[in-house]
């Protein structure tokens, strides 16, 4: 997985890819947009991350402009300024996500992933929440190094909780992967499948604690004492 | 004008001025009209006892028995008994008979006799015997009648020892009127009409001057108004050229400002996320969190402050609800609490900012998530109206502090953590959208903050 940074400030940089390397990402940085133009054309990125405002000019042109190229490499515009409306016009420009500063890098973390989950390419990538790991490109479940078997449907509802570890996934999202798109969905179903999987979870003693938002969706975290109170 | 006249209407003024000339003009020429015909009185006296003489002999007839009939009507001697104090003496020198002696024996103490042959005279009689009354004013004269020559005395009381009332208005309304009415009134017509006019283009200005304001910057007044009002508009028009340089540079300040203020916080955080040891990592969290959140707020108030203009579009609340949960839950569930959203399964329409209603959401859970105890839940509720509330189980909020609740940097008792910005900034981002926020009791036992917003307009702006 290669990325892109397109950011000035050297030390934000630095850390920030120090952290993206931390799991498990390849990164390059483009100080101007310049560089970043150069860095486009010579090679191929997964994800792009954008900072808007850069010192030679407005990150929003140069994303403009490998739109009208052709070019749909994921975009993340991240910026310093006031969103109220630059939100709106990055969007519309073609910006995939849009992130602002200061932002959690588990935050960053999990929208590239969500956006690489996009175009579905085998990602082989490994997801780890307490002890509980999910392989991406052979879809095995473990927990503490044991194997757990899943059914089709929690497996893939899994996977949608363990790509936003720590992050609500709203019902809406679960249901385009679980059901698809044309099925219609009994909310009850989608309620029936994550108890079945909080189950299986439990019975495996997995660190783990899938969470109800009422009315959103559901979180999976780490590392909380067994939810039976849920 | 005096202090007091300075709010009064320019046409009313000169309305009133106009009257003020209109009603000194009539006394000044009735005045004068008055003097003159005082001066002239006796002739007028003279002309009136002439014409009394010619209608007392104008139908004079001598009958087939050469006697004389003076044939004056009722109608005639109604006329003639409004004369005051007439006396009418009319002689027929061929008969040498008197025809009218009115009233009889007038003659006496009068220099009249039958054989004097009359010529044309006006005599001033005093009255010796009646010294109460006016002198008598007496026309003596021989006059050409159908019926041959007529000698006639015609007498009356002196009149206009006094100016008579009914004279006066007579002379006014008769004399003064008709020549300087219709030029007064005029005038008044053509003034006020050229001031109407002319100050149209003054209530077109102060019309397009109350459409002014922070959203239509760049708008200046139409300088087509008359040249004694021009430097009004065109002064208005520089204050408005430095108002919008002022909110300008705001703008920019705060533009500036909020790039200037997040780059290093979002370094701090790049650092701790980074930062091996996670423990110390995580002690340093709630402070930068609070910085962070703090930050956002006074950059929210200086936009707000600023009037920075918002991209407003359709946006739906419960949309804008289920991301603000979605954002909030992790936070709830680190602190063993939770979140939920109660919202019907079609979008509530709004016209409004997506980014700013957000933060205002955002604003109130998390709020309410400070205050609400462990093991409970912050319900957010969306419904038609378009309407939002958000309860929580705290401890509510004492009647008493309600009215302070959104004034900025107020913070109740027993508050710890935020500046007092929050609700602040919700209030206002809720006022700009039409929208109104109360405080209640939550059936939930703690908060209830209430948000109504106008009905969706259809088709906005």
């Amino acid at each position: 997985m290669r990325l892109l940074l397109v950011e000035d400030e050297a030390e934000l940089a630095r850390l920030v890819r120090v952290n993206l390397t931390r799991e498990g990402f390849a990164v390059d940085v483009a100080p101007t947009l310049e560089e970043a133009r150069s860095a486009t054309a010579t090679a191929r990125y997964d994800v792009i991350l954008l900072d808007l405002s850069m010192p030679d000019g407005d990150g929003l042109d140069l994303l403009a402009s490998w739109r009208r190229g052709g070019d749909t490499t994921p975009v993340i515009a991240v910026t310093a300024r006031d969103a109220i409306d630059e939100r709106v016009q990055g969007l519309n420009v073609g910006a995939d996500d849009y992130l602002g500063k200061p932002y959690a890098q588990s935050e960053l973390v999990a929208r590239i992933r969500a956006l690489l989950r996009r175009p579905n390419g085998a990602l082989g990538m490994r997801l780890k929440a307490g002890n509980l790991e999910y392989d991406a490109s052979s879809s095995a479940v473990s927990v503490g190094g044991d194997s757990l078997p899943l059914p089709r449907r929690e497996l893939t509802l899994l996977e949608l909780l363990m790509r936003r570890v720590g992050q609500v996934v709203t019902r809406q999202t679960i249901e385009n992967g679980l059901y698809g798109f044309d099925d219609d969905v009994d909310s009850n179903a989608m309620e029936a499948s994550v108890s079945r999987l909080r189950k299986r979870l439990v019975s495996a003693g997995a660190t783990v604690n899938i969470h109800t938002v009422r009315g959103v969706g559901y979180m999976l975290t780490a590392d909380k004492p067994a939810a039976l109170a849920r | 004008m005096s202090a007091p006249l300075a709010g009064l209407s320019v046409r009313r003024r000169l309305l009133r001025n106009f009257s003020l000339l209109f009603v000194g003009t009539i006394v000044v020429l009735s005045l004068f009209y008055l003097w003159a015909s005082w001066n002239n009185r006796d002739a007028e006296a003279d002309d009136e006892l002439e014409e009394i003489a010619s209608i007392v002999v104008a139908k004079a007839e001598r009958g087939p028995d050469g006697r004389v009939r003076l044939h004056y009507g009722p109608k005639r001697q109604e006329l003639l008994a409004d004369v005051k104090g007439l006396q009418v003496f009319v002689y027929d020198p061929v008969n040498k008979e008197v025809l009218i002696e009115q009233p009889v024996g007038m003659r006496k103490g009068l220099p009249l006799s039958p054989e004097i042959a009359w010529k044309f005279a006006f005599l001033v009689v005093d009255r010796d015997s009646e010294p109460e009354r006016p002198r008598l004013q007496l026309l003596l004269a021989t006059l050409d009648s159908p019926a041959g020559p007529l000698q006639v005395a015609v007498g009356r009381d002196e009149p206009h020892d006094t100016l008579q009332p009914r004279w006066v208005a007579y002379t006014v309304m008769r004399e003064v009127l008709p020549v300087i009415g219709p030029i007064l009134l005029l005038a008044i017509g053509i003034a006020l009409y050229t001031l109407t006019k002319a100050l149209a283009p003054v209530a077109k200005a102060a019309e397009e001057a109350n459409r002014i304001t922070v959203d239509t910057m760049g708008k200046r007044l139409d300088t087509a108004v008359p040249a004694e009002i021009r430097p009004l508009v065109a002064a208005f028009n520089r204050a408005l050229d430095r108002l919008d340089a002022g909110f300008a540079e705001q703008r920019r300040f705060t533009a500036n400002a909020a790039h200037e203020l997040r780059t290093p916080l979002a370094l701090l955080r790049a650092r701790l996320d980074g930062m091996g040891d996670a423990d110390a990592a995580e002690s340093f969290r709630p402070d930068l969190q609070r910085m962070t959140r703090l930050i956002e707020q006074l950059l929210a108030v200086s936009r707000l402050d600023s009037h920075m203009p918002m991209a407003k579009g359709d946006v739906d609340l419960v949309d804008i609800a289920g991301d603000v949960v979605a954002r909030m839950a992790p936070l709830a569930v680190a602190e063993d609490k939770q979140v939920s959203l109660t919202a019907p399964d079609h979008p509530v329409r709004l016209y409004g900012n997506a980014d700013a209603l957000s933060a205002a959401v955002r604003n109130l859970v998390e709020n309410a998530l400070r205050f609400t105890p462990a093991g409970s839940t912050v319900e957010v509720v969306v419904a038609d109206g378009p309407h939002l509330a958000v309860h929580d189980a705290g401890p509510g909020i004492p009647a008493e502090d309600r009215p302070h609740l959104f004034e900025r940097f107020w913070r109740g008792r027993n508050r710890q953590g935020g500046a007092g910005l929050g609700l602040a900034i919700v209030a206002e981002v809720i006022a700009l959208h039409g929208g109104r926020i109360a405080v209640d009791k939550s059936p939930m036992g703690g908060a209830l903050f209430d948000v109504t917003f106008g009905a969706p307009p259809a088709a906005a702006e």
